[in-house]
């Protein structure tokens, strides 16, 4: 997949923009604060109707304009087409491919994947459960219309009955109701569970490749998934998928089981909504051990391993977003990074100082330079 | 302060109150009236004022009717041992269409405690009334097929079948005429989970 040229309309601080991307590696150069992660943002805003940062849509928008545009034209294997979003201060924001206007934001997704590496993905491993399952949500929903619908399903279902809940503790509605909502429950949550744990045993085959790559064979990366009905102590070996029936009966049995604690507490405490991943690093829980450089490399190689599993499952790589992360790596891991990339993926990479890349690394690059919203230069 | 007239901007508010209808196409709507003949007006005036007043609920199916019972319920070329359930009086256009011809019974909703609906609020007593001789063999769930549906249509199949009735869901299909690899995925998926023996 590429994006072939982008366009702003008073997105954040750049007024107009018109540019063209290369097919390989992008680079966007300028001091903080210019406008190098507006335009990160703006292709992950196509990609997935959101900011990565924001969830204000109005932060988008630049100050004074009543409205924002993000237009790009993006090659894929179903074609070229165009695609464009619309922000306004006091409407809910459009989406268009191909000029034909989108019903559902989640319907945007599928048509442009992208990876995003920011700094703040390096709490990936530390960092709270959310995190990781935002994480995985997003792998999946991007290659998965089925994952998808199962999410948006899912997630309206756990809003009626946490709101069940709410009304039973204020005597709105009767106990006897919750049923209605636990068979949908479990069904939606049974399958979301069963293609994270399937994604997730992929992904750690991926990751522990590239993760030996970038660490000099030194280290063993290991990725487990914990559904959040596992009881401490006990876990999933990498290698055994569990069954879908599995799943449904220990969800099932879980539900029953915390039903008195739901209906005190008023809201849902079981389902995939508490799933977590587990990082180890020679056997040792990465979230107590790894330091700062062993985090990175974590990261480095989940992302590559995301990128490799979204590729073999859409049949086209999705375009990489890094956002200054690269120039922070040493150079032995990053060379790694650009070497396993090489030209099979798009990607866009912003730095403040060229000089932190050796010259040969950005040999066939394209790069850009931003100050204060506007391209300066290109070559 | 407004820079309509007054009566100009207490239609088009009105207008917008309507579903689908922004202010830009309410306005656009307010001028198309107020540019149009007296007659015209007063007509669309009176339709409105009509249908509200004319319109009444069918006290054997539910169904929006000018009499009562209306005239699905008392048809004689009408199949009595079954019942379609439907959500809204828009499903039961939807369903005459495909020459179903048994009776319907509308809901006027879905379960949905988000919105503080529930079971009590739907048309559920009516239709158990309609249960009390033993004309009805078949109730057919009909309600729509997303999670409010779904829990609906739990919810009357748990009450109906110890009542000794055939309760039958509507199926997830896939669209007639399409070819199977272009039909999307996630309809795919709902066609053969409710696949069934030939």
């Amino acid at each position: 997949m590429h994006v072939d040229s982008l366009e702003l309309n008073y997105y954040r601080n750049y007024r107009k923009l018109s540019i063209e991307l290369d097919r390989n590696l992008n680079i966007f150069v300028g001091d903080n604060a210019q406008g190098k992660t507006n335009l990160i943002e703006s292709i992950y805003l196509l990609a997935t109707g959101r900011s990565h940062r924001t969830f204000r849509d109005t932060d988008l928008i630049t100050w004074n304009a009543p409205e924002a545009q993000v237009r790009a034209q993006v090659n894929t294997q179903m074609g070229s087409f165009s695609m464009r979003v619309l922000l306004s201060r006091n409407r809910r924001k459009r989406f268009w491919i191909g000029g034909e206007e989108l019903r559902r934001q989640s319907d945007l997704l599928g048509f442009l994947n992208v990876v995003l590496f920011s700094p703040d993905d390096l709490q990936l491993v530390k960092g709270s459960p959310s995190m990781r399952r935002h994480f995985i949500d997003l792998g999946l929903a991007q290659v998965s219309k089925v994952y998808r619908h199962d999410l948006v399903d899912y997630n309206r279902v756990l809003q009626q009955r946490n709101s069940l809940l709410k009304n039973i503790a204020e005597r709105k509605a009767k106990v006897d109701e919750l049923h209605l909502w636990d068979a949908q429950l479990v069904e939606y949550g049974t399958r979301l569970m069963y293609k994270r744990a399937e994604a997730i045993q992929r992904i750690a085959g991926f990751a522990r490749e590239s993760h030996k790559g970038i660490s000099g064979g030194e280290e063993n990366l290991t990725i487990h998934y914990l559904p959040f009905y596992l009881k401490e102590g006990e876990s999933i070996a990498e290698t055994k998928l569990p069954l879908a029936r599995e799943i449904n009966d220990r969800f099932a049995k879980e539900l029953e089981s915390n039903r008195l604690q739901e209906l005190r507490r008023g809201t849902t405490l079981v389902g995939p909504q508490r799933d977590d991943l587990l990082f180890q690093i020679d056997g040792k829980d990465a979230r107590q051990f790894a330091s700062q450089g062993q985090q990175r490399t974590v990261v480095l190689a989940i992302k590559l391993a995301e990128l490799e599993f979204m590729g073999e499952e859409v049949g086209e790589y999705p375009t990489l977003l890094l956002d200054d992360v690269l120039s922070e790596l040493d150079f032995s891991r990053r060379s790694f990074f650009l070497e396993t990339i090489g030209d099979k993926v798009q990607t866009l990479l912003t730095t403040t100082d060229r000089g932190n890349f050796r010259r040969d690394e950005l040999y066939h690059s394209r790069q850009y330079v931003i100050i204060d919203g506007q391209l300066a230069s290109e070559g | 302060m407004s820079v309509y007239a007054r009566p100009i901007a207490r239609l088009v508010e009105e207008l917008a109150k309507l579903p689908g209808i922004g202010p830009k196409t309410a306005q656009r709507l307010a001028f198309h009236i107020i540019s149009g003949t007296r007659e015209n007006a007063e007509n669309l005036a009176e339709a409105i004022t009509e249908a509200k007043e004319k319109t009444i609920y069918c006290s054997v199916c539910s169904n929006l009717t000018e009499q009562d019972p209306c005239p699905l319920c008392t048809s004689v070329g009408r199949d009595r041992s079954t019942i379609c359930v439907v959500e809204e009086p828009k499903d039961v256009i939807a369903l005459d269409r495909t020459g179903f011809k048994g009776l319907y019974h509308v809901l006027h909703g879905a379960i949905s405690p988000i919105d503080g609906i529930g079971p009590g609020d739907l048309k559920v007593k009516e239709l158990l009334e309609r249960l009390k001789d033993d004309t009805v063999k078949e109730i057919i769930l009909g309600t729509d097929p997303n999670v409010e549906g779904e829990a609906t249509a739990m919810y009357l199949a748990r009450l109906l079948k110890p009542l000794g009735l055939k309760v039958t869901r509507m199926a997830h299909g896939m669209p007639v005429g399409s070819d199977l690899e272009y039909v999307d995925e996630v309809t795919l998926a709902k066609a053969l989970e409710g696949r069934r023996e030939v």
